[in-house]
C-alpha cells in the first residue's frame, strides 16, 4: 500500500496529509517532504494521521530525524487524529511524550496559535 | 453470535509463504498475517500486533541479516499451537542477529537524544509474549514471534 503524501498551508503552519501505510518501503515520500519543510524554513507542521492504519518504528525515526532540528528552531511537530492502533505504536516506545496529539487538525493548528499568542504577549 | 456460541477456536495447519528479501513486499508480509489472523478469528487488535512485530522482524532481516540484498528469500510460517499464535521468519543470512548484544533502550535517553533506529526489536518484545531467535550449523536464522491468543 502506497504512500500518499501531500500538504497544505493553514495560516503559519504546515500540514501533511498522509493516507497509506507507514514502513520501510513507503516512507521515502514522507521524508522527502519533511526535509522540504524543514529546509525551506517550514518548522509549524501538523501532521494529519486520519487515513494512515498503521506505521512500523522506520517511520517513527522519520519524525525522530527532524524534530531536533524543527524544535531547536522554535516550532514543534502535532500529530492530527492518528487512529488507535497507530497511537498504540507510538505510546510503547513512549514518543508520545516528544509529540504533541490533537483529535482533530484544527486543534492541531490552533496549537500553533496559541503559541504565536502566547509570544505576542 | 455471542462468545458462549462460538465453540473451540478454529484449528491451523501450518502454512508457510516464501518472500523476497525486499522492502516491497512488506505490506504482503502483513497481509499474510491478516488473513491467516482473521481466518482463526483473531481480534483487530491482536493482528495489528502480529502485523507490526512482523514488519519489524522482516525488515531486520532485509536490512541486517542480508544487509540490504533484495535477491535473497525470507520465508514466513504461521502455525496455531494450541492458544499459542506463532510466525516464524527463517532466512539464510550471513550476518546473525545476536538478541544478547541488543537489549532494551532506555528510551527516555534514547527520546531525549533523538536517536534514530533500532527499536525494532524492542518493539517486538513488547508486543509479543515469547521472541526467540535461533541460527543453525547450515545458516538458517530464524526468529519466532509467539502471541498467546485470548479464547
Amino acid at each position: 500500500m502506497a504512500l500518499t503524501v501531500t500538504s497544505r498551508t493553514l495560516g503559519s503552519v504546515q500540514v501533511i496529509d498522509l493516507s497509506g501505510e507507514i514502513d520501510a518501503q513507503s516512507l521515502p515520500p514522507l521524508e522527502a517532504k519533511l526535509q522540504e519543510l524543514t529546509e525551506g524554513g517550514f518548522y509549524r507542521i501538523v501532521l494529519d494521521f486520519g487515513e494512515v492504519p498503521f506505521i512500523a518504528s522506520a517511520g517513527l525515526g522519520v519524525l525522530m530525524s527532524v524534530i531536533g532540528t524543527i524544535q531547536d528552531n522554535g516550532g514543534d511537530l502535532v500529530i492530527a487524529r492518528s487512529q488507535s492502533d497507530v497511537y498504540r505504536t507510538f505510546d510503547l516506545l513512549d514518543f508520545t511524550t516528544l509529540f504533541k496529539f490533537s483529535d482533530t487538525v484544527d486543534a492541531a493548528v490552533a496549537v500553533f496559535e496559541d503559541a504565536v499568542g502566547v509570544q505576542d504577549h | 453470535m455471542s462468545d458462549s456460541d462460538k465453540g473451540p477456536a478454529p484449528s491451523l495447519k501450518p502454512v508457510t509463504v516464501s518472500l523476497p528479501s525486499d522492502v516491497n513486499y512488506l505490506d504482503v508480509a502483513r497481509n499474510f498475517v491478516s488473513d491467516i489472523g482473521h481466518k482463526v478469528g483473531l481480534s483487530a487488535a491482536e493482528i495489528h500486533d502480529l502485523q507490526l512485530a512482523v514488519t519489524e522482524a522482516v525488515t531486520n532481516v532485509i536490512e541486517h541479516a542480508y544487509a540490504g540484498d533484495t535477491e535473497q528469500r525470507i520465508d514466513l510460517a504461521i502455525e496455531r499451537d494450541g492458544e499459542c499464535f506463532v510466525v516464524a521468519i527463517t532466512d539464510t543470512g550471513q550476518n546473525r542477529f545476536d538478541p544478547a548484544a541488543h537489549p532494551d533502550p532506555d528510551l527516555k535517553e534514547y527520546l531525549s537524544q533523538c536517536r534514530v533506529g533500532g527499536l525494532g526489536l524492542y518493539l517486538m518484545r513488547k508486543l509479543m509474549d515469547q521472541v526467540e531467535f535461533t541460527s543453525d550449523a547450515r545458516g538458517v536464522n530464524q526468529v519466532k514471534l509467539v502471541k498467546h491468543i485470548k479464547p
